[in-house]
C-alpha cells in the first residue's frame, strides 16, 4: 500500500484513509456519540469537519491534517490484528507519531 | 546444566521473564498515543527507531490480574519467530534485571527466582490466539 | 546553575554504549562495603558518574587504541570517582590526553557542584536546627521562671486584698495599709515589669524561630529537588545496565560475558544508589514534618505570648493603680469607708487578673516543653543528613574528608619528628575551634602524638600512658580509615571531653603499601555547624 492517503485526526489519534475512498471535505458541526472510548467524558464529541466518501457515506473527523503520497507502510500482523481497531491494516509515522491506516473501503469505523 | 539469559520485569507484584535475545531495547518514558476504540490488551502507539510501534499490555497478554495504572516501561521485544518475527512493544511496571535461568525454564513456563516464583514467557507464541 | 536540562542533554539517548562502556564501568563497578550511609553515598556517586562519565568516554572512541598507561590512569580516575573522592578524581584525570580529560572534567563539574551544594546546605540546615534546639530549651526554662514569679505576686497581691477588707475604720491601721500597700504596690510592679520584659523577650525569640524555620523548610525543598535529580539519574543508570546486560546476552563468547558481568555490577550499583536516595528521602521526610511541627507550635506559642504580654501589661496599670490608691487612702482618713470599698475592689481586680496571666504563662511552659522535643527530632534529623553528605570529599571547607586528607598530607614529612609533629598538630588546633582533639598513632614507632584544645585538657588532661605504646587498632575510626584506605568520616559519638556529641574524621598514612599511621580528628558537631 503506498497510494496516496488523506491523514486525519480523530478520536486524539491519526488515521489514515486511502484517498480514493474520500470524494470531498465538508464543514460541519455534529455531536456524535463514541464507542469504546477509553475515558470518561470521551464518549461525545463534537466534530467540525465531515469526509464524503465514494461509496457514500460520510464519516466526521476533528482535523485533517494532509495527504500524503509516499508512507513507508508497516503492515498489521495476524498478531496485532487482534489488538488493533477492526479494518486496521497498516501503521505508518508521520512527523514522529502513529498513524493508523485504514483498508479499503466497506471497512467501517468503530470510533 | 545450561542457562539462558532472561529479563526479569515485573508486573504488579508478579515478575514474568523475557528471553533476553527477544528483548531489542528496554525503555522508560516512551511517548504514549492511545488509540480509542482498540482491544484492552493494546496500551497505545508509539515510535521506536523511527518506526510506529504497537505497546501491549504484557500483564494483559498474560492473564494475569488487572493493574490500574498505565505500564511504566516498554520492553520492545521481537514476538514470533523466523520470517514472521515483529518488534511489539511489551508494557511493563519495571524492568528489575537480567539473569540466568536454566534451559528448560522455557518449557515449564516458569522458574523460581531468589525462591520467588516467575513465569517465564514464550516470545514466539505470545498474542497470538491458541 | 545546575539544572534538570543540562543533565538531560549529557545522557545518551543513543543506543547503549557498548565496548566504551565496558571500559569506563568496570572500574566503577567494585563495590565496597562499609557503613551504610558512607557507601550509599559513595555509590551514589558512583550511579551519577556512570552515568555522566558516558558521554566522556563515548566522545573518545580512540580508548581501544589509548595507550596503556592512559587506560591506566582513567581506571584509577574512576575507582576514585567510585569512592565518592571528587578532589583525586579529578586530579588524575588532569593528566589524561586531552580526548579524555576535557569530557571527563565537564562530566566531574556537575557532580562536584550537586555535591557541594548538598553538603553545604545541610551543614547550614543542622546549623540551623541545633540553633532551633537551643532556643526551644531556652524559651521552656525562661517562661517556667516567669510563671513563678507571677505565682509569687498573686499570693502577694491577694494578701493584701485580705488584709485591706480586715482592717477598716482603723486610723492606724490604714496608715499602716499604706505604708504596706506601697511597699508591696512598688516590688509588685517591679516585678510585673520584670514579667513583662520577659515575655516580650520570649515574643521575639519565637518570631525569630519562626523565621529560621521558614528557610530550614526552604532548604528542605531544595535538597527534595536535588534528590528528585539524583533519584532520576539512578533510574536512568539502572536502564542503561539492563540494555547493556541484554546486549550483552547477545554476544557469543568471552566479550559477552564481560560486558554482561559489567552490565551487572552497574545495575546493583544504581539500585544501591536508588536505596540511598530513598533514606536520605526518608530522612527528609521525618525532617520536613519536624520543620511543620515546630512552626505550628511556633505560632501557637506566638499567639500565646501576646496575650500574655496584654494581660501582664494591664497587671502593671492595675498595681500601679492600687498603688495610687492605697496612698491617696492614707492621705484621706475621714473618707476611710469609702476608700477602703474601692481598694477591695481594686485589688480583687488585680489578684482576678494576675491568676488569669499566671494560667495563661504556665499554659505556654506547657506547650513549650512539647515544642523542645519537636525541635530535638529536627536537630537529629538535621544531623543525620549533614553526615550522609560527608560521604563525599570535595575540595571545600565543608568536606571532614578532605580536611582530614590534607592535614595528613601535611603532617607526612613530620611523622619522623615527634616534637614537630605536635607543634604542627597545635597550630592546626588553633586554626580550628571546632576541633576538640587531633592525634596521629605511629603503628611503627608506636607513639601517639596528641594534642586537645586547651581550654578542654584543663578539665580532662590527657594521660601520659595514652602517648606511649598504647593500640588503637580496635577502635572504629582507625579500623575505617585502614580498611577504606582514603579519608573517611565516622558516625556520631560522645566525646570524653566535653560529653557532647563528635564525630571524628581520620586518614591513613601508608607507605610501601603498608599502614604506619593514622591521623584523627574529633570534630564537635555543634562548634562544626555553628561555626
Amino acid at each position: 500500500m503506498t497510494a496516496g492517503f488523506l491523514i486525519v485526526r480523530r478520536a486524539g489519534a491519526l488515521w489514515g484513509l486511502p484517498a480514493a475512498q474520500v470524494a470531498g471535505i465538508e464543514r460541519v458541526e455534529r455531536a456524535e456519540r463514541l464507542e469504546g472510548a477509553k475515558q470518561a467524558g470521551e464518549d461525545s464529541a463534537t466534530r467540525r469537519l465531515e469526509l464524503r466518501l465514494a461509496d457514500g457515506g460520510s464519516l466526521a473527523v476533528d482535523a485533517v491534517l494532509t495527504l500524503a503520497g509516499e508512507l513507508r507502510v508497516q503492515p498489521v500482523s495476524a498478531r496485532l490484528r487482534r489488538f488493533l481497531p477492526a479494518g486496521s491494516a497498516g501503521l505508518a509515522l508521520l512527523a514522529g507519531e502513529p498513524v493508523v491506516l485504514m483498508a479499503g473501503k466497506d471497512e467501517v469505523f468503530h470510533v | 546444566m545450561t542457562t539462558t539469559p532472561y529479563l526479569l520485569v515485573r508486573l504488579g507484584e508478579r515478575i514474568a521473564a523475557l528471553p533476553a535475545a527477544a528483548v531489542r531495547r528496554v525503555v522508560r518514558g516512551a511517548r504514549l498515543h492511545p488509540l480509542p476504540g482498540a482491544g484492552p490488551g493494546l496500551v497505545g502507539l508509539a515510535e521506536f527507531a523511527g518506526e510506529p510501534l504497537a505497546i501491549l499490555d504484557l500483564a494483559q497478554l498474560l492473564g494475569l490480574e488487572e493493574r490500574s495504572s498505565r505500564p511504566a516501561v516498554t520492553v520492545v521485544t521481537w514476538l514470533g519467530s523466523g520470517d514472521e518475527r515483529e518488534l511489539v512493544g511489551l508494557g511493563v511496571d519495571d524492568a528489575i534485571e537480567v539473569a540466568e535461568l536454566d534451559a528448560s525454564a522455557l518449557a515449564l513456563g516458569q522458574a523460581l527466582v531468589g525462591g520467588r516464583p516467575v513465569v517465564v514467557v514464550d516470545t514466539e507464541s505470545l498474542g497470538v490466539e491458541a | 546553575m545546575f539544572d534538570r536540562h543540562t543533565l538531560r542533554t549529557t545522557m545518551p539517548t543513543a543506543p547503549v554504549v557498548l565496548a566504551l562502556l565496558a571500559v569506563g564501568l568496570v572500574i566503577v563497578a567494585e563495590a565496597r562495603s562499609g557503613s551504610s550511609w558512607r557507601s550509599s553515598a559513595a555509590l551514589l556517586v558512583a550511579a551519577l558518574v556512570g552515568a555522566a562519565a558516558l558521554p566522556a568516554v563515548r566522545r573518545s572512541f580512540a580508548l581501544r587504541t589509548a595507550k596503556q598507561a592512559d587506560r591506566v590512569r582513567l581506571v584509577a580516575s574512576l575507582d576514585e570517582l567510585a569512592a565518592a573522592d571528587l578532589v583525586r578524581a579529578k586530579a588524575i584525570a588532569a593528566d589524561l590526553p586531552p580526548a579524555l580529560s576535557v569530557p571527563l572534567g565537564e562530566a566531574l563539574a556537575p557532580l562536584e557542584v550537586l555535591a557541594s551544594r548538598i553538603q553545604s546546605s545541610s551543614v547550614e540546615v543542622a546549623g540551623a536546627a541545633g540553633a532551633v534546639k537551643r532556643i526551644a530549651s531556652e524559651l521552656a526554662a525562661g517562661s517556667s521562671e516567669q510563671s513563678a514569679s507571677v505565682v509569687e505576686i498573686t499570693a502577694a497581691m491577694e494578701e493584701l486584698a485580705q488584709t485591706a477588707t480586715q482592717i477598716a475604720g482603723n486610723a492606724e491601721a490604714q496608715a499602716e495599709l499604706a505604708r504596706l500597700g506601697e511597699a508591696t504596690g512598688n516590688e509588685g510592679a517591679a516585678a510585673v515589669g520584670r514579667a513583662v520584659a520577659g515575655v516580650e523577650r520570649l515574643r521575639e525569640r519565637i518570631a525569630a524561630i519562626a523565621k529560621r524555620s521558614a528557610d530550614l523548610e526552604r532548604r528542605a525543598e531544595e535538597i527534595f529537588g536535588v534528590l528528585a535529580l539524583v533519584e532520576d539519574i539512578a533510574r536512568e543508570t539502572h536502564l542503561l545496565s539492563l540494555n547493556a546486560a541484554i546486549e550483552a546476552a547477545g554476544e557469543a563468547g568471552d566479550v559477552g560475558r564481560r560486558f554482561g558481568e559489567v552490565a551487572e555490577e552497574v545495575r546493583r550499583l544504581s539500585g544501591r544508589s536508588r536505596d540511598a536516595a530513598a533514606s536520605v528521602r526518608r530522612l527528609l521526610e521525618e525532617f520536613s514534618t519536624s520543620i511543620a511541627a515546630t512552626v505550628e507550635a511556633t505560632s501557637a506559642g506566638g499567639r500565646e505570648a501576646e496575650r500574655v504580654l496584654l494581660r501582664v501589661t494591664a497587671t502593671a496599670g492595675a498595681i500601679t493603680g492600687l498603688r495610687d490608691a492605697l496612698v491617696e487612702t492614707a492621705a484621706a482618713a475621714r473618707e476611710i469607708s469609702a476608700g477602703t470599698s474601692e481598694q477591695r475592689t481594686a485589688s480583687l481586680q488585680v489578684v482576678q487578673t494576675l491568676r488569669e496571666a499566671s494560667s495563661v504563662v504556665q499554659q505556654i511552659a506547657d506547650g513549650l516543653r512539647g515544642f523542645s522535643g519537636a525541635a530535638r527530632d529536627l536537630e537529629e534529623a538535621a544531623v543525620s543528613v549533614q553526615l550522609l553528605a560527608q560521604g563525599f570529599r570535595l575540595d571545600s571547607p565543608s568536606s571532614l574528608r578532605h580536611l582530614a586528607e590534607s592535614w595528613a598530607t601535611e603532617l607526612r614529612p613530620l611523622l619522623a619528628s615527634p616534637d614537630a609533629l605536635e607543634r604542627r598538630l597545635e597550630s592546626l588546633l588553633e586554626e580550628r575551634p571546632d576541633v576538640e582533639l587531633v592525634f596521629v598513632n605511629d603503628r611503627r614507632r608506636q607513639r601517639t602524638a596528641i594534642v586537645g584544645q586547651p581550654a578542654l585538657l584543663r578539665l580532662v588532661p590527657i594521660p601520659d600512658e595514652i602517648r606511649f605504646g598504647r593500640d588503637f587498632s580496635d577502635r572504629p575510626w582507625f579500623r575505617a580509615a585502614a580498611a577504606e584506605r582514603r579519608g573517611i568520616v565516622t558516625s556520631v559519638m560522645t566525646s570524653i571531653l566535653t560529653n557532647e556529641k563528635v564525630v571524628t574524621a581520620a586518614a591513613p598514612f601508608f607507605e610501601d603499601g603498608e599502614l604506619v599511621a593514622v591521623l584523627g580528628i574529633d570534630v564537635n558537631l555543634e562548634r562544626w555547624t555553628s561555626g
